[in-house]
Order: C-alpha cells, then sequence, then structure tokens
C-alpha cells in the first residue's frame, strides 16, 4: 500500500482522456502564444528550427456555413516530421494528409483563429495514432484565420499512465472485493479517500457518503474529545505502522471491538502521502469462533484444537468427559498429555509440513493411537486430524474417537470365532472318533451275522435265511457307511501337509486301486498331461479315484470312457477336467450331489454311500479350491476342480 | 490237524472282547486243528500267565501272542513292553492284532519291537482270510527258537 503514490490518492483514474483546456496553465499559454506570433522574423525561426517540439503554422479553412472543416499547412519545423509521422506537409491541407483527423481539431483551432483566444490541451489523433501536448494561438491578423501550433508527442506519457492506471484499477477492485475487513486510505489532514466493500459493511456507510469525510467519525466520542484520531496518525507517521484493539463506531452510532493497523504511505523520495487503514471487526470473529465452538459441542467425538506449537487451545465437554480433565485444565497443554503418541508427530510445526501436507497426510491417519485420562488409565482411539491455517499459523482439529466399544467387540468376535472354530474341531474330532467306536459293535454285528449265515444257511427255514440275509446286507451297508464318515471326518481331523505331487502318478494309483471295477466294466481310462500340483498325495489319490470310479459306475449299457485334463488356470494353478459318457446329471442336482449322503439313484440301480462327492469336495476345499459339475443327462458329466501349482515352476 | 505240525501249538491271544475272542477260535478251529489258544483279557493277566504266577503255574510257554491294543487294568502297548524287555519272553513272537490304524500305535508298536502289526478286519471273511494267513506263515513256515524254557 506504500507504494501506492499520492498522486493516485487524489487522481480519479476514472476521469476520461483531457480533452479539456488545462485552466491552471492559461496564462502561461497566452505568452508562449505572443512568442510564436512573431515566428516569423528570423531570429525566432532560428529558434524554432532547433527546438525538439513540432512547430507549424496553418490556414483555417471553413465552409460556407463558417464552420471550421479543414487546416493547410503554411509552415513546419525540423522537428514537425518527427512529431507527428508526416512527410512534407507544407502545402498539403490536414485531410489530404489524414482523412480521418478528427474534427474537434479543426473546431479547436477555428474557434482560436476566429477569437484569438490562445489554447493549450491534450489529445489524441487516432489516424495518427499519437497523443498531443497543443499550444495553439492566432497569427498574424485575425482575418488571415491563422493558427501558430507549439507541441509535442506524448504518446508515450500516456502510455504509461494508462498501465499505472490500470494496475490502480486491479488493485481497487481486489481491495473493494475483501469484505471480511474494512480497507481504507486516509490522506494526511484524515479525511477518507478510498473505501472497500468490507468498510461499507462493517462501518455502513458507503463511499460516497464517507470519501473526503474526517476519519475521526469512526471514533467514539471520548477518544475523539481525547484527540485519539490525530494520535494515531502521528503514531503511524512516526513508527510506519501502529496496531491497536480498540472500541469504534458504526454510521448507526453502534460500537464493536475492532482490530485496526494503520500503515503511512510515502511517495518514493520518502514524503508522507496519506494512510491505510485496516480494520477488523472482533465481535465477528468472536461469533465466528463461536460457530465452530458449537460445531465441536455437536460432536460425538471428543474434538481438541491445537495450536501450531502442539499446545491445546480448545476442547470440547466429549474431550471432558472422556478424557476426565475440565477444559481449563486442558488449555495451554501439550497434546501428548492426552494422546501420548501418534499425533504431536503429525502436527505441521513438528516436521514443518504445510496445511496440504497435513491434509496428504490425514489420509492414512487412521490409525489406532492410545488416549491417556486424567487418572492414568488408558483407552484405545482413533485420530483424524484436520488442518486449518490461520493467521497464526497451521491450527489442527483433532477429532477422537473412542473405540473401545469397537475393539471390545472385535475382541469378542475373535472369541466367538476361535470358539466355532474349536467347536467345529471337537465336532469333527466327534465324528471321527463316534464313527470309529461305532466301528466296534457294528463289526461284531456283522462278523457274526455272517458267521450265522454261513453256518446255519438252508439249516433253519425259509424265513430265517431271508432274516439273516437282509442283517448280513443291513451290517455290511453300515459299514460302508461308517468307513466312508470315517474317512470324510479324518480328512477334518488330520490333513497332511500339501507338497509337491505329481498328479499323473495320483492318478495312476488311483486307477490300480480301481483295477477291478475297470476290468469289469472294461472302462477306457484315458489322460492328457498332467501337472505337478500343490497335494496331499493319499487325498489326490482318493479324489480321482472316487470321481473315476463314479464315471465307470453311473454308466448304461456300453463301454464307460473317462478322460482326465488339466489346463492352467490363472498364473498359479491348474484346472482339472474328469469326463466321462456316463449317466450325465440334472442341473437341478448340481449343488446336492456334493453333498453327505446325497443319493440320485434307488440301491438296486447303483450301490453307494452317497458320501464320494462330499469326500471329494472336503479334499479339494482342504486343498483351497473348489469343485464343479457340468452335465447333461444322457450326455455325460465333467467334474472340474482346481488345485494350486507346485510352488516352484511346473 | 489239517496240513498242521504234528505237535499241538499253544497261542496267547490278549483280547477283551468275547466276541473277537469266539471269532479268532472260530477262525484256528477252522484253519488248524492243532492250536490250542489261551485268553487272558487284559495286560496282567497275559504276563502272569507268561510268567505262570498264580492259577497260571501250569500254563505252558505259548509259541505266538496275538495281542490287542486297547485293554483294561494294562493296555497292549505295556504289555508289550514288559514282553519285549523280558529276556525270557522276547524271543516269542508277538503280534498286534487291533482295530487301531493310528499311525502313531503302528509306529510304537514296532519301536517295542512287535513282529507285526495287523488290523482287525471288518468283514467276516477277511478275519478267516487274515488268521489263515497268520497260520501259514507264523504257526506254518516260520521257523521259532527251540528253547520252550529257560530258567
Amino acid at each position: 500500500m506504500a507504494d501506492k503514490g499520492p498522486a493516485a490518492l487524489r487522481h480519479d483514474p476514472r476521469d476520461g482522456p483531457e480533452k479539456v483546456a488545462i485552466a491552471a496553465n492559461a496564462s502561461v499559454t497566452a505568452a508562449e502564444a505572443g512568442l510564436v506570433g512573431h515566428a516569423s522574423d528570423a531570429k525566432y525561426r532560428m529558434l524554432f528550427d532547433s527546438i525538439d517540439e513540432g512547430y507549424c503554422t496553418i490556414q483555417m479553412l471553413f465552409d460556407h456555413s463558417g464552420k471550421p472543416i479543414d487546416y493547410r499547412f503554411l509552415e513546419v519545423n525540423p522537428s514537425f516530421q518527427r512529431q507527428t509521422g508526416i512527410q512534407d506537409a507544407v502545402g498539403k491541407t490536414m485531410l489530404e494528409i489524414a482523412p480521418e483527423h478528427e474534427a474537434y481539431w479543426f473546431e479547436t483551432y477555428g474557434r482560436v483563429a476566429l477569437t484569438g483566444k490562445a489554447v493549450r490541451f491534450e489529445d489524441f489523433a487516432a489516424q495518427l495514432d499519437r497523443w498531443f501536448d497543443v499550444n495553439a494561438s492566432q497569427i498574424g491578423a485575425p482575418e488571415d484565420r491563422q493558427v501558430a501550433i507549439l507541441f509535442s508527442d506524448i504518446s508515450a506519457r500516456k502510455l504509461s499512465e494508462a498501465a499505472l492506471r490500470e494496475s490502480e484499477e486491479r488493485y481497487r477492485l481486489l481491495l473493494d472485493g475483501i469484505e471480511n475487513y474494512a480497507v481504507f486510505m486516509i490522506d494526511l489532514d484524515g479525511l477518507v479517500v478510498s473505501w472497500n466493500a468490507g468498510a461499507e459493511r462493517i462501518k455502513g456507510y458507503n463511499a460516497d457518503e464517507i470519501i473526503g469525510q474526517d476519519f475521526a467519525s469512526f471514533f467514539t466520542p471520548q477518544d475523539i474529545e481525547g484527540g485519539h484520531p490525530a494520535e494515531v496518525l502521528r503514531l503511524t507517521a512516526e513508527a510506519g505502522r501502529h496496531e491497536e484493539q480498540s472500541v469504534r463506531v458504526r454510521k448507526d452510532g453502534s460500537q464493536f471491538l475492532a482490530s485496526l493497523t494503520f500503515t503511512a504511505l510515502r511517495d518514493s523520495a520518502g514524503a508522507l502521502q496519506g494512510y491505510s487503514e485496516f480494520c477488523q471487526d472482533l465481535s465477528e470473529r468472536e461469533e465466528q469462533r463461536a460457530k465452530y465452538r458449537n460445531l465441536l459441542e455437536a460432536s460425538r467425538d471428543a474434538m481438541v484444537v491445537v495450536d501450531p506449537t502442539g499446545a491445546i487451545v480448545q476442547v470440547n465437554a466429549q474431550t471432558e468427559e472422556r478424557f476426565g480433565y475440565a477444559h481449563q485444565e486442558l488449555l495451554g497443554q501439550p497434546v501428548t498429555a492426552i494422546i501420548p503418541e501418534g499425533v504431536a508427530e503429525r502436527l505441521p510445526e513438528y516436521d514443518l509440513r504445510s496445511a496440504d501436507d497435513t491434509i496428504v497426510q490425514q489420509r492414512d491417519t487412521d490409525v489406532d493411537v492410545i488416549g491417556l485420562r486424567k487418572d492414568g488409565s488408558e483407552f484405545p482411539i482413533e485420530v483424524m486430524l484436520s488442518p486449518i491455517a490461520i493467521a497464526e499459523g497451521i491450527f489442527v482439529t483433532t477429532v477422537i474417537r473412542d473405540i473401545s466399544a469397537r475393539k471390545a467387540a472385535e475382541a469378542q468376535l475373535r472369541d466367538k470365532i476361535d470358539e466355532l472354530k474349536r467347536s467345529n474341531e471337537e465336532l469333527g474330532q466327534f465324528a471321527y472318533i463316534a464313527s470309529h467306536d461305532l466301528q466296534e459293535p457294528l463289526r461284531m454285528v456283522a462278523s457274526y451275522t455272517q458267521l450265522l449265515a454261513k453256518r446255519y444257511a438252508g439249516r433253519l427255514d425259509a424265513d430265517a435265511d431271508e432274516y439273516i440275509a437282509f442283517a448280513v446286507d443291513g451290517a455290511s451297508r453300515m459299514q460302508r457307511l461308517i468307513e466312508e464318515l470315517l474317512a470324510f471326518s479324518r480328512l477334518a481331523a488330520t490333513g497332511h501337509e500339501l507338497r509337491d505331487t505329481s498328479s499323473e502318478s495320483a492318478l495312476g494309483q488311483a486307477v490300480v486301486n480301481l483295477q477291478e471295477a475297470i476290468k469289469d466294466s472294461g472302462a477306457l481310462v484315458t489322460h492328457g498331461r498332467l501337472p505337478v500340483v500343490q497335494a496331499d498325495e493319499l487325498q489326490l489319490v482318493q479324489l480321482f479315484q472316487n470321481l473315476v470310479g463314479n464315471a465307470i459306475k453311473y454308466q448304461p449299457a456300453g463301454i464307460p470312457r473317462v478322460h482326465i485334463s488339466a489346463t492352467r488356470s490363472g498364473k498359479e494353478s491348474w484346472r482339472f477336467a474328469v469326463k466321462d459318457n456316463g449317466l450325465g446329471i440334472d442341473a437341478q442336482y448340481f449343488e446336492r450331489i456334493f453333498g453327505m449322503f446325497q443319493r440320485l439313484h434307488r440301491r438296486d440301480e447303483y450301490s453307494g454311500t452317497g458320501m464320494g462327492l462330499a469326500i471329494c469336495k472336503k479334499i479339494v476345499e482342504r486343498h483351497g479350491g473348489s469343485i464343479s459339475v457340468e452335465s447333461r443327462p444322457g450326455h455325460g458329466s465333467t467334474f472340474n476342480f482346481v488345485l494350486a501349482s507346485s510352488a516352484g515352476a511346473s | 490237524m489239517i496240513g498242521g505240525r504234528p505237535t499241538p501249538m499253544d497261542v496267547l491271544l490278549v483280547e477283551d472282547n468275547p466276541g473277537d475272542v469266539r471269532l479268532t477260535l472260530e477262525a484256528f478251529r477252522e484253519t488248524n486243528g492243532a492250536v490250542v489258544l489261551h485268553v487272558a483279557s487284559d495286560g496282567v493277566e497275559a504276563l502272569a500267565f507268561l510268567r505262570r504266577e498264580g492259577h497260571h503255574a501250569a500254563a505252558p510257554r505259548p509259541d505266538f501272542i496275538l495281542l490287542d491294543l486297547n485293554l483294561p487294568r494294562m493296555d497292549g502297548r505295556e504289555a508289550l513292553m514288559h514282553i519285549k524287555e523280558d529276556p525270557d519272553l522276547r524271543t516269542i513272537p508277538t503280534v498286534i492284532l487291533t482295530t487301531s490304524e493310528s499311525g502313531a500305535d503302528v509306529q510304537r508298536s514296532y519301536e517295542l519291537n512287535a513282529n507285526a502289526y495287523l488290523k482287525k478286519p471288518v468283514t467276516l471273511a477277511a478275519f478267516e482270510s487274515l488268521v489263515r494267513s497268520i497260520n501259514d506263515f507264523w504257526l506254518t513256515k516260520v521257523m521259532l527258537p527251540q528253547q520252550r524254557s529257560t530258567s
């Protein structure tokens, strides 16, 4: 503001170009004109020939109604061409040289020629694209209608004036736009010379009302009586700057607490030219703070505002409640008093971070930290930081959420999961033990019904033979069920480590185990190249055995054909397919067949426990994969499952 | 005496389940009439029999022992340990016959110098076939140590 020159203070840049003769210089102009009047004298001719200014004499031309319409150049000096850009002017009329030349030039010179009254003015000639500073006076006898013109090209000066005006205009617009603060200027006498929107809003005066008025009207009667306005200007002039907080008066007479800054404005030579005043309505700031406080209080989380040094400057009631302090006890304390770690480190001051950096930081600030109560007890909290840059630095609003309940819920959930896992394991163990222990008495039932059948078949009556046959059949079926159940629960209860296993040799073993069924059915089992996978070998054999066994078993009359292949499924797994030409499965059973004890056929059609595919599913799942079936009744089935590739390259 | 040795063979069966005892008896009866099956229902009784203690004073020294693992009072594992630690008894072939297929039991039994480990089959036919195998191998083909009693 200090660089704003005093001339600018008084100059209203909104005035148009100065077309009017400058009255103050009129007498001088007359004297010069007198001088010019004798230009034809040889002595003056020499003078005019030597000067920088342009000089010419013209003959005014009028139309029949007496209106000046043009002029003819009678003589010009050597500088004329440089000042105007016109060559060989003598003898030509102005309109011949510049047909667009403005009429006001003719009118002005015509008036001089007719009245004999000299003029000085500045104006613009558009076709010449120049500004001129012009002295014009009558020459010779009035009836000659001749005028002498002494002038210079002032375009350069006009241009810099325009640039200055433009920058002043921008500055004025900027100040005008500020609404939160009153910013205005005062001249040496204490009169207001500029006024912005904030000043109008805060003080209640519009620019027209206040410009030119004494700035003392902003002071209280007591201050005025005490000579305070003059004192303020004196202090500002002495120190270059003066600040105070005091009560000011609005247009309507109401008073408010203001924060004021006065700055002395000096020109480039250091001469005092005026003052600027910067005024903030503190009652508004208080209002804002109150709003912010209300916001803090409305929050369900504890909120703590921390200044750039990490000291607590504001807390809400939630903070008092959560941490057990009264708010007076916390104000001024370091934030580490209640949050020992995790917050102070993130404050801008500690790491010279900017508010923006802090916002960026804030994204990964959702870390769990510990809150420290007044009584020394700790509780888990989650912290969110929200920086605000204000004049005093970067303040950070810390939102503190007590996550004790969530932590407790998480712990409870973990406990539940552990419990569930345990009970699941126990259940698996139970199934294993139960099926194992059931085997014992069942073995007795089966063995002795079989012994009975063996020793007494045909020795009792036909009914007895039939009863014994049912008992033997039931017992052996139950034995198979229990065996499968045992195999299934053993998968859950035990489980070997997965290691690199050749799926081809696992299939080979499965085929050996199925030898008899393959021979009986004449089945054709083929396979493509099969990879090394991460598997428990015994379980993989079992998996192939069950799938290939099913493929052979569930067949209409004809030769069973089974083909096993594997294709890459993503980077780290293989997708196996066991394809048969068997009965096929209706889509509605695709899920059900993998359940325990699920059968789709009558016992007299196809024997089986309904555990085979449940075991397959369990095996694949224990290997981290999944199994599914594609099939159409009468068109065979394809069982697909995915296993992880071997740990090494395969 | 069908294909068996002329002299009777004494076999000690350590088994607490009367059903299994009877099955084993029936199976041996069908296989080899010369086999005399002696039964002890737990480890304590088995050791008393082998050491001719109490009312077992007149007991013969068995040519072969079939030992179940899960038994009351003293189980088969412990009995096996005592048998194989006893210089008089350790030469008697002792074969485990049990329902347990636990790998740990198999391992432990061989560590205690069991001569073989057999799982009880679930069907009668398989059981009979197993007893036939035992007879054919342990009671027929295998050469057994001659000393029927030292001390």
